[in-house]
């Protein structure tokens, strides 16, 4: 149910874009409602489209990137693989970097910041079950996905052998 | 009365500088002198600033992002903000070329020392064994300091390890997982002195605690520690600086590089050579007294140029120390799900010492609890995903802390400083050569058992594969080129730092240091540039 009202959330936030707007614009939004949630605020997305942020995300991008990219960008579980996958194998990849420019940006925005400091569940206890949880979350979407990204990773090894 | 030449405004240039205005003497001090942007929202905790500023992301990550730490960004876990960007000065402009260090460069005024944490550790008897001084000839220059700058500390376990001085101030309040720490140790302290050999305590700390003074007002615990002290509770020394301008005998002469020093015939320095912090065309002025405070690595350039120049061969100083730091960090499980306190002190309130065999190689460990931080490259460097990332730390973050692993350092043949080939603004490219010690990674992973041990009783965890080394240059505790010796050879200075090459020359900062304790060594610093003023140019 909470999921579904997110997910609304985070959809809702993305048809109030214009048509005309930026597809930087769009990424923030959705990879935004992965990271939180929630869609980040106006200003977090307008940071998320600056030149300074463009050239911060800039550097080598190979279609491997591109691919991951894309695949994080079908919905949350997609981007919770692909986040975890590019953790283990790519710590460098283009979506990470993208993920860790919104994560700093949303963290100086005193609309977005709670996600960084607020405690929503006290004791160890609680806390463990939840987290493993989240866990099993994570895993059971990296196990159903892992078929495709064998697939990119020997797809990316050939490249860079040939 | 003399009249003095001071070469930069560090910590150890500028209480030397002050040291001698007290007694009389003129002080001319030459530096680069880049200044800080103004301070915003005075008032205002850094929590407030993140609603308060109207463009937060220009204050908290730079106009071009450069404060986001990404995952290639290396060992740190702490990036440094925009505001405190103007203390460092890039490598390659400086003109420096190393092999196995990783340097920074000060142009700031006020030094290297305006992005420090404070701490303020004196050196014991035994840490002073190779300097001409021992800790009650060099104490009341640390109660000069303690007193001039604000010191904090009180006598607890620690004092085994960092002896009492007057002038002491009551320490920062605590936060409640610093208490935590601190309650837990009193009843498991018993096991950590026996097993581990380990003690815990307050850190000691310049930061204003009791009373205002010289327009600094006490610490408001705002949190903005790193981003800079609005109310210059925490010291930094280009507050003393701004003090001294105001002194009819002192000249504060920024914008100003020092490339080298002139001699005459009998090897009295008569002339300094400057250029502008871009470059521009070289100037010459005279001297009558010079001292070096440039920072051990700008001096030994100034110096092996200076060499260079007037006696026509090359040279090389040997002897370069920094402390190796190790970044631990930790989690309280008790912790867990409680909020965390923005509104406090940033750094650390505790530290723990680890005794060793010899005395002098004490390990020295400051414990900060995460408090006020630009928190994402913590975030990231968890081995989950940034979702489940960001859900654990915000539940643990209240849990969290980092402890700064310090260790001894002494100086070594293999550890040098040379000039290198080609030119820069700066004057002739600096080579810098560091070897660490081969008994160093056996040693580090010792202190570091110890340390996870210790932590265990007191409650906390060392999660597995987070440690990290930061390179050899990151602790910015650069000594050991020029050092005091007892015997008269070239290349070093006396008791007075007077050197033993050039009369009239004297090198008042880290250079001079024989060996590097595990302990922050502005501190000492600062009290050695005092002692020097005192010795060399009155009571």
């Amino acid at each position: 149910m909470r999921t579904r009202r997110r997910r609304r959330s985070v959809r809702g936030a993305e048809r109030l874009l214009t048509s005309t707007c930026d597809e930087a614009e769009r990424e923030a939004v959705r990879l935004g409602g992965y990271l939180f949630g929630r869609p980040p605020g106006t200003e977090v997305v307008r940071a998320y489209v600056s030149d300074a942020a463009v050239r911060h995300i800039g550097g080598p991008v190979d279609a491997f990137d591109r691919t991951l990219l894309r695949i994080a960008l079908r919905g949350e579980l997609f981007a919770r693989a692909a986040d975890m996958y590019a953790r283990l194998a790519r710590p460098n990849a283009w979506l990470r970097r993208k993920l860790v420019l919104l994560l700093a940006l949303s963290e100086v925005h005193g609309s977005d910041h709670a996600p960084f400091h607020e405690p929503v569940s006290p004791g160890m206890l609680r806390f463990t079950l939840y987290a493993a949880g989240r866990g099993l979350i994570t895993l059971g979407s990296v196990v159903v996905l892992s078929p495709l990204f064998v697939a990119l990773h020997l797809l990316r090894r050939g490249r860079s052998a040939s | 009365m003399s009249t003095v030449t001071v070469v930069g405004a560090g910590p150890s240039g500028i209480h030397f500088a002050d040291a001698l205005l007290a007694r009389g003497h003129t002080v001319r001090m030459l530096d680069v002198g880049e200044r800080p942007s103004a301070t915003v929202h005075g008032e205002q905790s850094l929590e407030g600033l993140k609603g308060a500023l109207d463009d937060p992301v220009r204050y908290f990550l730079g106009e071009g992002l450069e404060s986001v730490i990404q995952p290639d960004h290396g060992s740190e876990y702490y990036g440094l903000p925009p505001s405190k960007a103007y203390v460092f000065e890039d490598p390659e402009a400086v003109g420096v070329d190393a092999d196995g260090f990783e340097p920074l460069f000060s142009g700031a005024r006020g030094g290297l020392a305006q992005a420090w944490t404070g701490g303020c550790y004196p050196f014991n008897d035994a840490e002073l064994a190779d300097f001409p001084f021992d800790f009650d000839a060099v104490r009341p220059y640390y109660e000069e300091v303690a007193g001039r700058i604000g010191v904090t500390g009180v006598e607890d376990d620690l004092a085994a390890f960092i002896p009492m001085h007057g002038g002491l101030e009551p320490p920062p309040e605590l936060d409640r997982h610093a208490a935590l720490l601190l309650e837990r140790y009193r009843s498991v302290g018993g096991r950590l002195r026996g097993r581990d050999r380990a003690r815990l305590g307050r850190s000691r700390v310049s930061v204003l605690t009791g009373e205002g003074r010289a327009g600094r007002e006490p610490c408001a615990y705002l949190g903005r520690c790193l981003w800079g002290c609005p109310r210059k509770a925490l010291y930094t020394p280009a507050l003393t600086l701004d003090e001294l301008t105001g002194h009819p005998r002192f000249e504060y002469l920024p914008g100003r590089r020092v490339l080298r020093f002139g001699v005459d015939d009998a090897q009295r320095v008569r002339s300094v050579t400057w250029r502008g912090p871009d470059g521009g065309p070289e100037q010459t002025e005279p001297v009558e007294i010079l001292a070096l405070a440039a920072g051990t690595l700008a001096t030994s350039r100034i110096f092996l140029e200076s060499w260079k120049t007037s006696r026509g061969d090359v040279v090389r100083l040997e002897g370069l120390m920094d402390n190796r730091q190790v970044m631990v960090p930790f989690l309280t499980p008790a912790r867990v799900g409680h909020a965390y306190e923005p509104d406090s002190y940033q750094y650390n309130l505790v530290a723990m010492g680890l005794e060793a065999d010899s005395a002098e190689e004490y390990v020295h460990c400051l414990i900060t609890t995460l408090k006020t931080a630009l928190v994402h490259p913590v975030i990231q460097s968890l081995p989950l995903d940034l979702r489940t990332a960001t859900w654990v730390f915000r539940h643990i973050r209240a849990g969290l802390g980092l402890v700064n692993v310090n260790f001894h350092d002494r100086r070594r043949s293999d550890c040098y400083v040379e000039l290198g080939r080609g030119e820069s603004s700066g004057g002739s490219r600096l080579r810098i050569v560091y070897r660490p010690p081969e008994d160093e990674t056996a040693r580090v992973k010792v202190a570091l058992r110890r340390l996870s041990r210790s932590l265990r009783d007191l409650g906390a965890i060392v999660p597995p594969g987070m440690t990290r080394w930061r390179p050899m240059g990151a602790s910015v505790h650069y000594s050991g080129t020029l050092p005091m010796t007892p015997e008269e050879r070239p290349l070093t200075t006396d008791a007075t730092c007077r050197s033993r090459d050039f009369e009239n020359l004297y090198v008042v900062d880290g250079s001079t240091f024989p060996f590097l304790p595990a302990k922050n060594l502005t501190f000492t610093l600062m009290a050695n540039a005092r002692r020097v003023a005192a010795e060399a140019f009155g009571g």
